[in-house]
């Protein structure tokens, strides 16, 4: 317990010191942030597009038995956006990319630091914070983000192909009841989990590779601990998150 | 002109690695001892890798801070090439200003290196190769005092006397003072002008070559092995 509590705190330290290398970074840094965030988009999209098109497939089989049973199949497509936006999709979507990303990023970090890589770059006057870790950290960040809002909406795409050739129900029937069951909130609330998921994913893979020790078996540990990390993270965020918008909209309601 | 050790003591926990250590660094020194004796931490010391607990380390007369270190250049165990990077990308990383090709091209001369490897990426060089770029590398930003991390160990004899050889070139053409950690007998003998062992958190014998080779030390012994025997011939 005390070494979980001290783990996070070093956690937090870490991220304290990436935003301020942020802060103080030079302009060109957000140059090499840019190209690094396209980098990864376009490196991992194609997992991410198919997993996400099967996400609303398979929501549309689960949802489309269930609601069928009851004669309410126009229910179907405000139903099944709000799981995917809300819940469904940005947690898969994740998930996904911690093993792409974030194992990827854990893995050449931790290479780095046991090859002594990070520690010739800091002989040669590069700070590794401000030249390293804060920009592959915003571009984790900003990518982690973007891909899941991609994500996101070809689940949406996938979801309505499979309502069309499955369900039997025309595209007016499958938009008439999305405005209902979607609004700000269940967008809002898809975009701030996966801002939060970007950031533990981020933060977590930076971690565990760059404090990486002990050669091929301690890359082996940081890239466990990093995904392993991840997910336990998530599930907790996602848990958290959903509790407090709840909350929010139960206050905000009638 | 040099980097001085007084009375630095290091402890990891309960472990204590260095004890009230005092030299100073000449030309050509190499600093010898079993593994896990503290030599990588005395280096990392003087990088700032490692903070100094107790006693301090003078470079040039003065206290070492992060603009003194730069004076200072590392060359690693391993050649730790950034290998998303090709060689002339690696050797230029630590220059800011001036003309970049020119003087990458100067140190490949000066590392008996090919001017054509530039737009090679480091796993498509031998291992040998890599170890003289990094040797470059670290050269780029004009450092006076070069230190070298066991640059022979895990390399054939051949391969160890062209590395030796090449970091007694370095010295003279470059003219920095090498400070070099290693295991390795014998290209101290040849090379060094001031050789230290570093045993029991302490500098258990220290001199130039002809007053080590006849050092009674059971740990010099050890390590002269060979060259004990034939250490006849040397002071002849
Ligand atoms: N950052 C650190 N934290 C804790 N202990 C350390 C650290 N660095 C080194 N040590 C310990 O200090 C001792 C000396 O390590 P060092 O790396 O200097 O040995 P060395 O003489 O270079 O050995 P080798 O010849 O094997 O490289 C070892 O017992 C090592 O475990
Ligand atoms: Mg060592």
């Amino acid at each position: 317990m005390l070494r979980f509590i001290r783990e996070l705190g070093a956690i937090v330290l870490f991220t304290k010191s990436i935003l301020y290398a942020l802060w103080i970074g030079p302009a060109s840094m957000w140059h090499e942030i840019l190209h690094e965030t396209s980098r990864i988009f376009w490196r991992s999209l194609q997992t991410i597009s198919f997993a996400g098109f099967f996400v609303g497939a398979i929501l549309i089989l689960q949802f489309d038995t269930i609601l069928a049973r009851y004669d309410a199949r126009l229910y179907l497509g405000g139903v099944c956006m709000s799981t995917i936006i809300r819940d469904v999709g940005p947690l898969i979507i994740a998930f996904l990319l911690v093993g792409k990303v974030g194992a990827y990023t854990a893995a050449e970090l931790g290479t780095m630091r046991v090859t002594e890589q990070i520690d010739a770059r800091e002989c040669l006057g590069a700070e590794s914070f401000v030249t390293l870790l804060a920009p592959r950290w915003m571009s984790i960040v900003l990518a982690s983000l973007t891909l899941l809002i991609a994500g996101l909406s070809i689940s949406i795409g996938g979801a309505f192909f499979l309502a069309l050739i499955h369900s039997s129900i025309n595209m007016h029937e499958f938009l008439f009841l999305v405005p209902r069951f979607n609004g700000f909130s269940t967008l809002g609330s898809g975009l701030l989990k996966s801002f939060i998921y970007g950031l533990l994913v981020a933060t977590l893979a930076c971690f565990y590779g760059f404090y990486a020790k002990n050669g091929a078996a301690g890359v082996g540990r940081a890239v466990t601990k990093a995904t392993v990390g991840t997910h336990f993270s998530i599930i907790v965020a996602n848990y958290l998150t959903g509790t407090l918008l709840t909350a929010l909209e139960h206050l905000g309601g009638p | 002109m040099s980097i001085i050790f007084s009375g630095i003591s290091t402890a990891f926990g309960t472990k204590q690695v260095l004890k009230d250590i005092n030299f100073e660094v000449s030309t050509m020194t190499f600093l010898l001892g079993k593994s896990g004796a503290g030599k990588s931490v005395t280096l990392k010391h003087i990088m700032g890798q490692i903070p100094i607990q107790q006693g301090s380390i003078t470079l040039d007369g003065s206290i070492l801070s992060p603009q003194s270190r730069s004076l200072c250049g590392m060359v690693f165990q391993q050649p730790a090439l950034f290998d998303s990077m090709n060689i002339f990308d690696n050797i230029a990383f630590g220059l800011k200003t001036g003309n970049k090709k020119e003087r990458v091209l100067e140190l490949l001369h000066h590392v008996d290196l090919d001017p054509s490897i530039v737009t090679k990426m480091p796993h498509d060089l031998s291992y040998g190769m890599q170890k003289r770029v990094s040797i470059a590398r670290t050269l780029a930003p004009n450092p006076r005092y070069l230190l070298f991390d066991e640059p022979t160990t895990g390399l054939d004899p051949l391969a160890t006397r062209l590395i030796s050889d090449l970091i007694m070139h370095v010295a003279n053409t470059c003219h920095v003072t090498c400070l070099v950690v290693s295991h390795d007998i014998g290209s101290a003998l040849r090379i060094a002008n001031h050789i230290l062992f570093l045993d029991d958190c302490r500098i258990v014998a220290s001199g130039d070559p002809k007053t080590i080779q006849l050092s009674t030390n059971p740990l010099v012994q050890a390590f002269l092995g060979r060259h004990a025997v034939c250490s006849d011939s040397f002071v002849n």
